[in-house]
């Protein structure tokens, strides 16, 4: 043991002893990674399956969730999100609705720049055969919760919770960054308090850079808000690591795994089981892979360090990656100087599909002990 | 001795006006190509006329640019009212069709959705024409029996530019679309033109097409940015600065019918007659025809400032707004380095001789056409 890791030690028991948590920690010999859950809320997929995957996992403490407005308004999604984790036995993790709209992002902007430059495919709550007024909250396919949001908004719940334990909660952004850049300019930080920096979004070369029905560099939750995007890339996190568009479409929820999953009666494989049957929706895992590369990060077979951020520029590529490599490349390569406000990321580019679905289902499969 | 030819023929009235209000007479013959988005007496047409109708200058040709309308309209414009005043040895070249990055038309309600409704709108609010024979509506002038030259507009301007070296002053009255494909197109021709002057820009005051932009700039703000941007020997601005603190009333309508009739105010009384007929307190701005005043008799032109100028073109709400940088603390006129990379010095009109200018217009409109041919 070092001196260092001893002193951390003996803080540790003197934070558990002034909190009184001497019992807790004295049952948990291996301390699970706390984790803050930022996440867009569309009542069925990806959002709800991932957020559920990193809840099913006994190595993590979910300190709480926001929801954030993307795949659905938050009112909406903050109530779909409410009632999976009510339906999967998860309903004493706290959850707090966050930013409402993007920064200056809009459906009228959206629709100014379809006329210029062509239909986007996908629009989240901007999406015209869905669309319903930001404040309603139309009846959830996975019916109506019980529970209620914690009275806070998201963006102060985040900083509450990073600044409860300086140095390890990893932030995980499942959805657009609004409340992640409503948070940093109040408390700019918490980018350095947190542990990192983990998120679904962005994109780069899909398909290899061969053609493919999605333009990845404009992927939906960076596309969303992408001044935020701007924020939230440009501050000074530890660490980022990023599961960009370029993996999500090598994955999918497909009847392999539903059927895998309907063998078990656990309420997690349940919720996948009722609400996504065989035979249907068999989606990109956009958001487990983030999840599951965050729990083992052995699945990642090729991965690289990227500085990558957002361009914000009302044109063409409103909302588009611009990235670079970390390296000019050469003999011998070179680190790159960039200016001040780029972050390298680490961007994850592929993954061993058959531990990833197996993985998937053993977790997806356990019954949690209740907490 | 030019400026004696109305009074040999035209006698008592003509003489005493002339006497009055003689242009300051340009030195040699002046030769100017009038760039412009036509309408029927819009103040394009006024301004063309004041040309026409000036002893020392000599119309090369009426270029064609879309504007106010498109520029099939404009071109029926153009020929039918040169037909009319029996001027058709003066040629109509049609140009270029819509702006450098085409016509924002079919998104311009997603702009305006954005950034609020455009006042002036000019062509974006007519559809297209497939001819200038075959426009949306009859023209109420009716339509031209002349056809307009086979050359492109443009290469008209560089091959005048090119044939009367330092001669040439272009009147850029509309967007500057043709300038910017010229000087572009033929840079060689940037040292050769004598002067331009453009009407456009709103540069201390808010625009009148939107609240950033002025409407010829605001139409195509990437020619506009490529015209300004080049280094002519002289630039001359007409803004809305000085051009909305003007107004065309019955006063100066009437003092126009009132003279001997002329295919020209046989104009006035058809084309503005029923207006003040209608409403006697209606009142317009001439914009074009001050560029054209202060360049037949200098002396109008009572406050020219410098700036360096330059357009907006970020493709936001201020798309299409002009930038007009002064000396200030730490920018002297002395020292170029101080203004934007590729700006150009200009002179900027700010206030003119309102009564002296309203003589000359009224002069140039009520005499007889000079070289009409009936």
């Amino acid at each position: 043991m070092t001196h260092r890791t001893l002193l951390l030690g003996t803080l540790a028991v003197v934070a558990t002893l002034l909190t009184g948590g001497v019992s807790a920690a004295a049952a948990q010999p291996q301390p699970r990674k706390k984790v803050f859950i930022d996440q867009d809320g569309a009542a069925l997929g990806t959002d709800m399956i991932s957020t559920l995957t990193m809840l099913q996992s006994p190595d993590v403490e979910v300190l709480g969730i926001t929801v954030t407005a993307g795949d659905a308004w938050v009112k909406a999604g903050t109530a779909h999100m409410l009632r999976m984790l009510e339906l999967t036995g998860h309903g004493n993790v706290p959850v707090a609705a966050g930013a409402a709209f993007p920064l200056i992002n809009s459906r009228d902007l959206a629709t100014a720049w379809e006329a210029q430059y062509g239909e986007f495919s996908y629009k989240g709550a901007w999406n015209p055969g869905r669309y319903h007024e930001p404040h309603v909250v139309p009846t959830p396919p996975t019916g109506v919760t019980t529970l209620a949001p914690v009275d806070l908004h998201g963006a102060l719940f985040m900083i509450q919770q990073i600044r409860k334990y300086p140095g390890e909660v990893t932030l995980w952004v499942g959805g657009p960054f609004t409340t992640v850049a409503l948070a940093l300019g109040l408390d700019p930080e918490i980018a350095s308090l947190a542990k990192e920096l983990v998120l679904m979004g962005a994109g780069f070369n899909v398909d290899g850079g061969g053609n493919h029905r999605i333009n990845g560099r404009r992927e939906f939750n960076w596309w969303w808000d992408p001044e935020a995007t701007r924020i939230a890339m440009s501050a000074p996190w530890r660490r980022i690591v990023i599961t960009p568009v370029d993996i999500s479409v090598k994955t999918s929820l497909g009847d392999d795994v539903k059927r895998r999953l309907a063998a078990s009666s656990s309420p997690a494989a349940q919720f996948i089981t009722r609400f996504h049957p065989v035979g249907q929706n068999a989606g990109y895992m956009w958001d487990e892979i983030s999840v599951l590369a965050f729990l083992d990060p052995s699945l990642i077979t090729r991965q690289q360090q990227l500085f990558v951020n957002i361009d914000i520029n009302h044109g063409a590529g409103y909302g588009q990656t611009i990235f670079v490599e970390d390296v000019v490349p050469g003999t011998p390569a070179r680190p790159r100087t960039m200016p001040s406000w780029w972050r390298v990321a680490t961007v994850q580019w592929d993954l061993n599909l058959p531990k990833f679905y197996d993985q998937f289902v053993q977790l997806m499969s356990r019954t949690p002990a209740r907490r | 001795m030019h400026r004696l030819l109305p009074a040999v023929l035209f006698p008592a009235l003509a003489l005493a006006v002339a006497l009055l209000v003689t242009p300051t007479p340009v030195a040699a013959q002046e030769r100017v190509i009038v760039d412009a988005d036509m309408g029927v007496l819009n103040d394009d047409a006024v301004a063309l006329f004041m040309l026409v109708n000036s002893p020392t200058v000599e119309v090369l040709g009426v270029t064609i640019v879309p504007g106010n309308s498109w520029a099939e309209h404009c071109t029926a414009s153009a020929l039918r009212q040169l037909e009319l005043i029996g001027r058709t040895d003066i040629p109509v070249f049609m140009g270029v069709r819509e702006p450098l990055m085409g016509s924002r038309q079919p998104w311009l309600e997603a702009e305006e959705r954005l950034w609020g409704r455009t006042e002036v709108l000019g062509a974006y609010g007519r559809p297209r024409a497939t001819s200038y024979l075959a426009l949306d509506r009859e023209p109420v002038i009716g339509y031209p029996t002349t056809t307009p030259a086979a050359e492109n507009a443009v290469d008209f301007i560089v091959r005048s530019v090119k044939a009367y070296p330092n001669e040439i002053t272009l009147f850029v009255i509309g967007p500057a679309t043709n300038v910017a494909l010229a000087v572009r197109k033929n840079p060689e021709i940037v040292p050769l033109v004598k002067r331009v002057y453009y009407m456009g820009g709103s540069v201390d005051v808010p625009g009148n097409s939107t609240p950033a932009a002025e409407f010829n700039w605001w139409f195509d703000p990437e020619a506009a940015r490529i015209a300004l941007r080049t280094p002519f020997r002289e630039q001359i601005i007409v803004p809305t600065d000085v051009a909305e603190r003007m107004f065309y009333t019955k006063a100066e309508y009437d003092r126009i019918v009132s003279a001997p009739e002329t295919p020209i105010t046989r104009l006035f009384q058809q084309i503005h007659g029923p207006r003040f007929e209608r409403d006697p307190r209606s009142r317009s701005f001439i914009w074009d025809a001050l560029a054209t005043g202060i360049f037949l008799q200098p002396s109008l032109a009572t406050q020219l400032v410098d700036r360096y100028i330059d357009v907006d073109v970020t493709y936001g709400p201020n798309y299409g707004r002009s930038i007009g940088y002064h000396e200030s603390r730490r920018r002297s006129f002395a020292t170029p380095n101080d203004f934007p990379a590729g700006t150009q010095k200009v002179k900027v009109l700010m206030a003119v001789d309102q009564p002296k200018f309203w003589d000359l217009y009224i002069d140039l409109m009520t005499r007889p056409v000079r070289g009409a041919r009936q």
